[in-house]
């Protein structure tokens, strides 16, 4: 008679016909494949269970296969893939992986579950209820992670959620892929989240007094129409209560409440972020809003800064910038930029600073009408950037050329005579012809252009009068321009300027460098 | 500089900054303090410690994996992303890929035994329970009646 024991789960073993199969290694094909060394049985257990969890596929269909054929490859993967309760903690309603959730909570033992529910991916509204009600909220004492998106908020609102007392990381997202700004809807209000570390909310919204922004690590607020009763006074407030801030997103916020332009106190408490390594803002409405966070937040850890507005003529950076000195002191990744690129393109303006080392510090996209010079006006104003070394300018290829622009780019270099580099892509002429003015960028060592349209009367004209300066001043002695550094020229994708090189090397530029188009 | 005696008494004479990336050796050397003496690793050959210190030796600069870092690992899902480095430091036979996760997990080198463990999973992916037990030599000790069961079971996530 054959003995009988539990193995894996729910299944019976008949032990003497194990025994029979062992002796008998034709019991299945893979068998013959078996050799005296086999190196993934000496791994442990719980290396062979990470294993399995780096198996984690995006997919949540294909994960439950996976799972499922991970448990089904020997005996002792199935032992170890059983044994490993995280592995199985993963929900998410399909239509037919419903009928795993049974199997899925009982060998998830108790560990925390991984719980989203994506209103789309519902069949019906049968499946979505028999789901959130039988298999969500039962298990809200478990979630460690909940997702919820895509979902119809007038559908949870009649349940009621126990604490969460595991819950680290909650996502809500009520909006839709075109983006639009919704007015707030209540999702379920967790009332114990101890241990909630990340919170990433779209077109919802919890009340800034609410405990959940307690110890965030990671915050992000997008596509809500704030209420009335919530000020931007109110989400410092609420920022205050997670000083160990990691990351933080502000995307499509709107405050109905009046912000006057001069309502920034001097005195206000400052929020300290010493730990934020990312920061988003913007667009926001109305425009003041970005300045009167950012004049009230300290974040001196060089954290990546991301804003973006939206610029009405007449606006210049100071209506979203907080003051220079405030920068400077409090905001020091705004502050410390080696090299500016900006970019214009038909509606918008990007600038990104970089460090020395070519690492990103803030990008600035300014939706804006193509012509707004007033920008240019604010570097080094508004925005210090004392450390300014390189600058790109770089347009969508339609030119860069009105008065203007030009104008402001000149009033630019002017105050940052330490520049060494500048780079001019796909810019007219009339820009690079500033450059022939001998007051500006005296420490120049090198110029870049790339795709411009510019002659090479024009070209030559700029190498000669800098090169010329140069050799004024070794004889001279006036020392009033410093050109003696000015010798790299590099020209890429400019294939009227070729015929021109040996006459721009005679000017006495040390290097000059082509490169075909690009 | 630290000098490791691997288990078939070779011995490597390595930067402390490339010998700590190991958190056993790391530990060791606190413990000791600033000594000649050798450090026994007697769970690893020569070749393979050869390869880990390669390892080592490229990530040196980089910050230790802290608690934090490992706790939030657990919060975020995990990703089987492979560095473009280490994908070509992994690109070994099965034996030794085998054996460096086993001496990342002796030494304590987290970054690397995730490397390996990585590398085995996208092995792993895509393939049949059958196809799984050919690239490892793994035998189907099943019986017939627990693979039907098995069949059974997962009859439903087939085919969908």
């Amino acid at each position: 008679m054959a003995q009988t024991s539990m193995i894996s789960g729910s299944m019976p073993v008949q032990w003497d016909l194990v025994d029979e199969a062992n002796k008998e290694p034709e019991l299945a094909d893979s068998r013959l494949h078996e050799s005296p060394i086999r190196p993934i049985h000496r791994l442990p257990d719980e290396i062979l269970s990470s294993i399995f969890l780096f198996s984690n596929c995006s997919d949540y269909a294909q994960h439950v296969r996976d799972v499922l054929k991970l448990s089904s490859v020997c005996r002792h993967w199935r032992e170890v893939a059983l044994e490993c309760p995280r592995l199985w903690t993963r929900l998410q309603p399909l239509p037919w992986t419903e009928r795993f959730f049974d199997l899925f909570l009982e060998r998830s033992k108790q560990a925390p579950l991984d719980v989203e529910l994506t209103g789309y991916a519902t069949s019906t509204e049968s499946n979505f209820h028999m789901y959130f009600q039988h298999f969500v909220l039962p298990q809200a004492h478990r979630w460690r992670t909940c997702l919820f998106r895509s979902v119809d908020a007038t559908k949870l609102a009649p349940f009621a959620l126990n604490p969460t007392p595991l819950l680290e990381a909650l996502t809500v997202e009520y909006t839709n892929a075109r983006g639009t700004v919704y007015s707030p809807r209540s999702p379920l209000a967790p009332t114990y989240t101890p241990r909630l570390s990340i919170l990433v909310i779209a077109g919802a919204f919890f009340p800034f007094t609410h405990p959940i922004y307690t110890n965030l690590t990671e915050l992000a607020l997008s596509f809500i129409r704030l209420p009335k009763t919530e000020s931007p006074e109110g989400l410092l407030r609420a920022l205050e209560a997670s000083p160990l801030l990691e990351r933080l997103r502000l995307g499509h916020c709107v405050f109905s409440c009046p912000i006057p332009p001069d309502s920034i106190d001097p005195s206000a408490f400052l929020v300290q972020l010493p730990r934020l390594r990312f920061f988003e803002i913007g667009p926001a409405a109305p425009v003041q809003v970005s300045r009167f966070i950012l004049s009230r937040l300290a974040i001196t850890h060089p954290a990546h800064i991301l804003l973006k507005a939206a610029f009405h003529p007449g606006d210049d950076m100071s209506a979203f910038l907080p003051s220079r000195d405030h920068a400077q002191i409090n905001l020091p990744t705004l502050s410390s930029a080696f090299a500016l690129h900006i970019k214009v393109s038909t509606n918008a303006y990007h600038v990104r600073g970089y460090t020395h080392d070519h690492e990103e510090l803030f990008m600035l996209r300014l939706g804006a009408p193509r012509e707004l010079p007033n920008i240019f006006a604010n570097f080094g104003t508004i925005l210090p950037t004392l450390s300014l070394r390189s600058l790109v300018l770089c347009t969508d290829g339609r030119g860069l050329n009105s008065p203007a622009i030009v104008a402001a780019v000149a009033d630019l270099l002017v105050r940052h005579p330490d520049i060494t580099q500048l780079t001019f892509k796909t810019c007219d002429a009339p820009m690079m012809q500033i450059l022939l003015d001998p007051s500006l960028c005296p420490r120049l060592e090198c110029i870049q252009i790339e795709r411009c349209h510019l002659s090479p009367d024009e070209l030559v004209e700029i190498v000669e009068r800098r090169a010329r300066t140069k050799h004024l001043e070794s004889e001279s002695e006036l020392g009033v321009y410093v050109f003696d550094s000015f010798s790299r020229l590099t020209i890429t994708g400019c294939p009227q300027l070729e015929p021109i090189l040996p006459v721009l090397r005679r000017c006495g530029v040390n290097i000059v460098e082509y490169e075909g188009p690009k | 500089m630290v000098n490791l005696v691997t288990s078939d008494n070779e011995s490597f004479t390595v930067e402390k900054a490339v010998a700590s990336r190991s958190v056993l050796i790391k530990n060791m050397l606190e413990d000791v303090g600033e000594s000649d003496q050798p450090i026994p690793l007697p769970n690893v050959t020569a070749s393979v410690l050869k390869k880990v210190l390669e390892y080592c030796d490229h990530h040196k600069n980089e910050p230790m994996p802290t608690s934090e870092d490992l706790a939030a690992e657990d919060t975020r899902k995990r990703t089987t992303d492979i560095g473009e480095w280490d994908q070509k430091f992994i690109q070994v036979d099965q034996e030794m890929l085998f054996e460096i996760i086993l001496a990342a997990n002796y030494l304590d080198i987290k970054p690397l035994l995730d490397v390996g463990c990585k590398t085995v999973a996208n092995m792993i992916k895509g393939k049949t329970p059958e196809e799984i037990r050919k690239l490892f030599n793994i035998v189907n000790d099943f019986t017939p009646e627990e693979e039907a069961q098995i069949k059974k079971e997962n009859e439903w996530a087939e085919d969908r």
